[in-house]
């Protein structure tokens, strides 16, 4: 297929028909609004149903329902929208249902700024909502990826019956870059014989919901949950190791859009002969920590860097494990760290190294 | 880097090698499908025209998009004598609606300057123009549809043709000419530029409305070349709205710019 100019946001809902989502259900908010306007165009030219909620609360609910009754659906909403949902993620999670949410993330807290940020990393990855779950979050650094990503989200959905996020940000929802989409064959969603709701006539009925009053038996679902987390942990964790297979001193962590600003700040810092390398997740849940410990076991010290104010620092330090320091550097509000930028704290954080020695 | 004009050259000469040329009228309006490359071209159409020694207003009436509208290369702007009219103090890094009273002023005095209108994208973009109708009057104007071919719900003469009269349906107004900004950023070939010429052509035969003239980005590809193969005219642009990772001027990356109140 030819490739075509495409904003984030459209290119998600273009990769979101191509992977057979028939149903979206979502609320308006900046900076993702172009995805929901791309799909009420799209899917009933495909046989689809797009609705406007009246609420994130109802999106949540009725996200909830269409899984239940296993079809492919998914729906997208900015940083106060994904709070707003974030009780019906719980359930959705407890139900043990197969739906995609993207998250487009905008400066906060409160009402804040529609400008892009990462300022959501922990609520995606550990503070979602109440309840012991998790999502998979797979975090996208340009139009192509997330379009890739996107397709990949409805499989991982299904395949481990759980709700999956894409976390972007208002940049990649916004920019525009050249994409195309591979083929995917489609088939209906995988999966869902033994549980979904498509009517019992000729079959004992069955319940999708999240309520377990019996203690007994909600312990044993909780840890059956948290063995599925393992599975996923070891076979979906995904990353990407940038310049790192030259001897480097300095580890700079980032994910998403930043990673590419650390990228072009690495190729300065060479030319000035500073040796740095980039780890980037792909899975911000769950962590590619094992890898990101071999990573940072070859550097003297690590930098990471961030659009908000060090949210994913934590599991950085705990990928180091006390071995190495652990700098950070990071702007919100919509500002984003410029190349020069990181360039110093390369330089701040090797001095840091020096004096160490 | 020097954002000044390049003063070793004469004005007939860079007009020459950018080749934007100053326009009929005085009030021009650009409109558009959704990320069809508006904004991009009126930077480039105003900053070329300044340039040339000519006074130019821009005026950012995108109410559709949020971030990578006119008013993010103020800086720009305003170093190379363009007047941008954008709204002032924190509501400009907002997505609501905001008209300020210049623009009113703009299209009802018979000004000298040259007015470029940055109008948002699609029918909901264009929806502007309809309260703004009043005041125009009986004033003459040109109404600019950019064209990329390479974009969705416009990839097509049918598909060309419904969004030029959605765009009229909602402001009320007429297109007078399409300016083809055919590409595909870094992977923009001499066929993506043709293609666009041609679509921009087979839209003119169907439609009346001519092709006022086509961009090519000018580090991509060689434009003597490219201008042998087509009549249609071609003006050079220069890509302004650069995320930070291609920056190496943080003031001038997006949304950088955004965030700098300096300005």
């Amino acid at each position: 297929m030819a490739k075509i100019l495409m904003k984030g946001n459209e290119a998600i809902g273009e990769a979101a028909i191509k992977a057979g989502c028939l149903y979206f259900f979502g609320y308006p908010i900046t900076p993702q609004n172009e995805l929901p306007e791309y799909l009420s165009k799209r899917l009933p030219q495909v046989g689809g149903r797009y609705i406007q909620t009246e609420s994130e609360v109802a999106t949540s609910n009725m996200i909830f329902g269409a899984a239940g009754v296993g079809v492919r659906v998914m729906t997208s909403s900015s940083s106060p929208g994904i709070s707003l949902m974030s009780e019906g993620l719980s359930y959705l999670a407890g139900a043990d249902l197969p739906v995609v949410i993207v998250n487009m993330m905008r400066a906060g807290p409160g009402l804040a700024g529609i400008l892009p940020a990462q300022s959501d990393y922990a609520h995606a990855t550990r503070g979602t909502a109440h309840g012991d779950f998790q999502l998979l979050v797979l975090a996208p650094s340009s139009v192509q990826e997330a379009v890739d990503l996107t397709m990949l989200c409805f499989e991982l959905a299904e395949k481990y019956r759980m709700p999956v996020m894409l976390l972007g940000d208002g940049m990649i929802g916004q920019m525009m870059e050249p994409v195309e989409f591979p083929p995917m064959e489609v088939g209906p969603p995988m999966n869902a014989d033994d549980w979904a709701l498509t009517g019992c006539k000729g079959r004992a009925p069955r319940l999708v919901s999240s309520l377990f009053l019996d203690p007994v038996e909600l312990n044993a679902k909780n840890h059956e949950r948290f063995e599925k987390y393992k599975v996923v942990a070891q076979n979906e964790t995904r990353f990407e190791l940038y310049n790192c297979d030259e001897p480097y001193d300095i580890l700079i962590t980032a994910f998403g859009v930043m990673s590419r600003v650390c990228k072009s700040a690495i190729t300065e810092l060479k030319k000035q002969g500073v040796r740095v390398g980039l780890f980037r997740p792909i899975t911000v849940k769950p962590y590619p920590s094992e890898a990101l410990s071999s990573a940072i076991l070859k550097a003297r010290r690590v930098l990471d860097v961030e659009m908000n104010m060090g949210q994913m620092l934590v599991d950085v330090q705990l990928a180091a494990n006390g071995q190495r320091e652990v700098d950070f550097m990071g702007k919100c509000g919509g500002l984003t760290p410029s190349i020069e930028d990181v360039v110093e704290a390369v330089y701040a954080s090797l001095a840091k190294a020096e004096a160490a020695v | 880097m020097s954002r000044q004009p390049n003063n070793s050259l004469s004005d007939e000469q860079s007009m020459d090698i950018n080749g934007f040329r100053p326009p009929e009228k005085r009030l021009n309006i650009v409109v558009g499908a959704f990320g069809s490359g508006k904004t991009e071209v009126s930077v480039n159409w105003a900053i070329s025209l300044a340039r040339q020694g000519l006074a130019v207003k821009l005026a950012d009436l995108d109410i559709a998009n949020p971030y990578f509208r006119s008013r993010e290369a103020q800086q720009l702007l305003r170093e190379n004598g363009v007047v941008p009219i954008i709204p002032t103090g924190e509501v400009q890094f907002s997505d609501l609606p905001v008209l300020i009273p210049q623009i009113k002023g703009l299209m009802q005095h018979s000004e000298k300057s040259i007015a470029i209108l940055d109008v948002g994208g699609d029918e909901q973009g264009a929806r502007i123009l309809a309260s703004l109708r009043n005041a125009l009057g009986a004033r003459e104007y040109s109404l600019f549809q950019v064209i990329n071919s390479r974009r969705p719900f416009t990839d097509t003469v049918d598909g060309c043709v419904e969004m030029i009269r959605n765009i009229e349906r909602v402001s009320g107004l007429n297109v007078t000419a399409t300016i083809v900004n055919s590409h595909l950023m870094e992977y923009t070939t001499k066929e993506i530029i043709l293609e666009g010429m041609e679509m921009g052509e087979a839209v003119s035969q169907r439609t009346g409305i001519p092709v006022a003239f086509a961009t090519v980005m000018g580090d991509a590809l060689d434009v003597t070349k490219l201008r042998k193969c087509s009549s249609c005219h071609i003006a050079v642009m220069q890509r302004n709205m650069l995320p930070p990772w291609l920056s190496k001027n943080a003031q001038n990356s997006w949304p950088l710019a955004a965030g700098d109140r300096r300005g």
